[in-house]
């Protein structure tokens, strides 16, 4: 069963998500900010990390960063989840090794399709 | 204790102090200082009674929360199977045996929709409006419309614009001429949102800035516009209409790539608003106004710091390359930090086209504009 962990403050969104990706044969653990996140990836290994961009504690930019320098999650892709999606912060996120990104509010239907991408070809995408 | 006796025991209290012979102005301070003491008092007992209503506020919210989320759950994520749709009429009727006339409940009710319409499309998004018209949620929302309290009125109509419940254009045109600043930014969010013929018209009739709040919902109505060709912004780019109209109406260019307002934007490069003039030579870049770029590098020396600044990040928007030489020698001559911070973003966002002159700056460069480079090629390297 691939394991995906989901970083958002907002429970009903959260809920509803790892609700439906429960559904879908995945195993979620969710993480409400920066720091849970970052106890989550010490102690587990996931398929995919699904993130919110604005957040308490870290920015998503800053621990999309940490990801990407951590050798354990060098290879995890990540999907983020916003409702910002100016060039700027896309192009940003791209550079960082952001492997796609879903803008909300966001249709279920394209957040499981992108999710099932990511996740059959991980290791082809994070490379 | 009778009023007499209270009395009786208060004059008994003074006597003993020797009240009357006491100076008027001491007396005046003591009584001052009683006032202020029992005035003390009963704002802690206040506070302390609003604390603890609070907090058994938030409980009972906690405790209706949790119930109503898997309700809401249960009737808005689980697939539809067919008619009968059984799992939203298993919530309906849950919701319809609770008393949902219950201000808290309702509140929750409510919050919990706006949260899963704020993130969520689609079916989602359609279960959601169904499940509020068939509580008819919206009844009371159409009440609170008419409320003495502006913040319950602007409550209301964001609800209703949130739910996709159209008002009455009648009660609308009313609201959108009121007193409060709030009701009538959101009552012509309203107006523009459910006028599909000309959403732009009550732009056109608007003579009052728009806040940033309200260019930035007006800016998402359009953006959730499917299949909409917007009409021709004669009179909204214009040097006589409100910067504020026109800043959003050149994002709205932007938005719907409009290539024949070009003409109208470059007349506001005139503008004498430093700003709007900025944002209209950045609106030509992102509109890929290719033929203008010649023109906007040659207005460059004779511009204001912040219009320089855009002139540089419309060149690096239009992506031709054509204007290397100039951006390298900003980067290399300008005292300036911005310019050189611009200059040097312009040419990593130029790539590969730059590819040449960022390697020999990268060779040449020293110090402070080395360090730039190198952050404008990752803004999260460690470049100390």
């Amino acid at each position: 069963m691939k394991h995906i962990l989901l970083i958002d403050d907002d429970i009903v969104f959260t809920t509803a998500v790892s609700q439906i990706l429960h559904e879908q044969d995945y195993k979620v653990s969710i993480a409400k900010d920066g720091k849970e996140a970052a106890e989550e990836l010490s102690s587990s290994t996931f398929s995919l990390i699904v993130t919110d961009m604005l957040m308490p504690y870290t920015n998503g930019l800053e621990m999309v960063s940490n990801i990407r320098q951590n050798a354990e999650t060098l290879h995890t892709p990540i999907m983020v989840i916003s409702g910002i999606d100016n060039e700027q912060s896309i192009s940003d996120w791209s550079r960082l090794g952001v492997n796609s990104w879903v803008k909300k509010p966001l249709s279920m239907t394209t957040l499981i399709t992108n999710i099932q991408n990511l996740t059959k070809n991980a290791h082809y995408v994070a490379s | 204790m009778s009023p007499a006796n209270i009395y009786h025991s208060v004059k008994l209290g003074f006597d003993s102090l020797h009240w009357a012979y006491i100076p008027l102005f001491i007396q005046v301070c003591l009584v001052i200082s009683v006032i202020a003491l029992v005035s003390i008092i009963i704002a802690i007992i206040h506070i302390a009674m609003d604390r603890i209503q609070m907090r058994l506020y938030a409980k009972e919210r906690e405790n209706i929360s949790k119930e109503v989320n898997m309700l809401l759950m249960i009737a808005i994520l689980n697939p539809e199977n067919g008619e009968p749709d059984l799992s939203f009429d298993y919530s309906l009727k849950q919701f319809n045996s609770k008393p949902i006339s219950r201000t808290v409940t309702k509140q929750v009710l409510v919050e919990g929709m706006l949260a899963y319409r704020n993130n969520f499309t689609g079916k989602i998004a359609a279960r959601t409006r169904k499940l509020y018209l068939s509580l008819s949620l919206e009844r009371d929302a159409f009440k609170r419309i008419s409320s003495r309290f502006w913040e319950t009125k602007v409550a209301a109509l964001l609800e209703l614009y949130n739910m996709n419940v159209p008002v009455n254009k009648e009660i609308l045109l009313r609201l959108v001429n009121d007193r409060n600043k709030r009701i009538r930014e959101v009552a012509r969010l309203s107006l523009i949102k459910y006028n599909d013929s000309d959403p732009l018209q009550y732009l056109r009739d608007l003579d009052e800035p728009l806040s940033k709040w309200e260019e930035f919902e007006i800016f998402q109505v359009f953006k959730r516009k499917t299949n909409y060709t917007l009409s021709e912004m004669n009179g909204l780019l214009s040097l006589e209409k409100d910067p504020t109209v026109v800043s959003l109406c050149l994002k709205l260019a932007v938005l719907f790539n409009q290539q024949s307002s070009i003409e109208l934007i470059k007349t506001l490069v005139k503008s004498p608003v430093i700003k709007l003039r900025a944002e209209a030579i950045e609106t030509l870049g992102l509109l890929h106004a290719t033929k203008l770029e010649d023109y906007l590098v040659s207005l460059y020396s004779t511009q204001p710091h912040e219009v320089q600044l855009s002139i540089l990040v419309s060149i690096s928007s239009m992506r031709t390359g054509k204007h290397l030489d100039f951006i390298e020698n900003e980067f290399i001559r300008s005292n300036n930090f911005e310019i050189k911070k611009y200059a040097s973003e312009t040419l990593v966002k130029l790539y590969p086209l730059s590819s040449s002159v960022i390697d020999r700056l990268i060779d040449t460069s020293k110090s402070d504009n080395l360090r730039m480079l190198n952050y404008s090629l990752n803004p999260l390297i460690n470049v100390a």
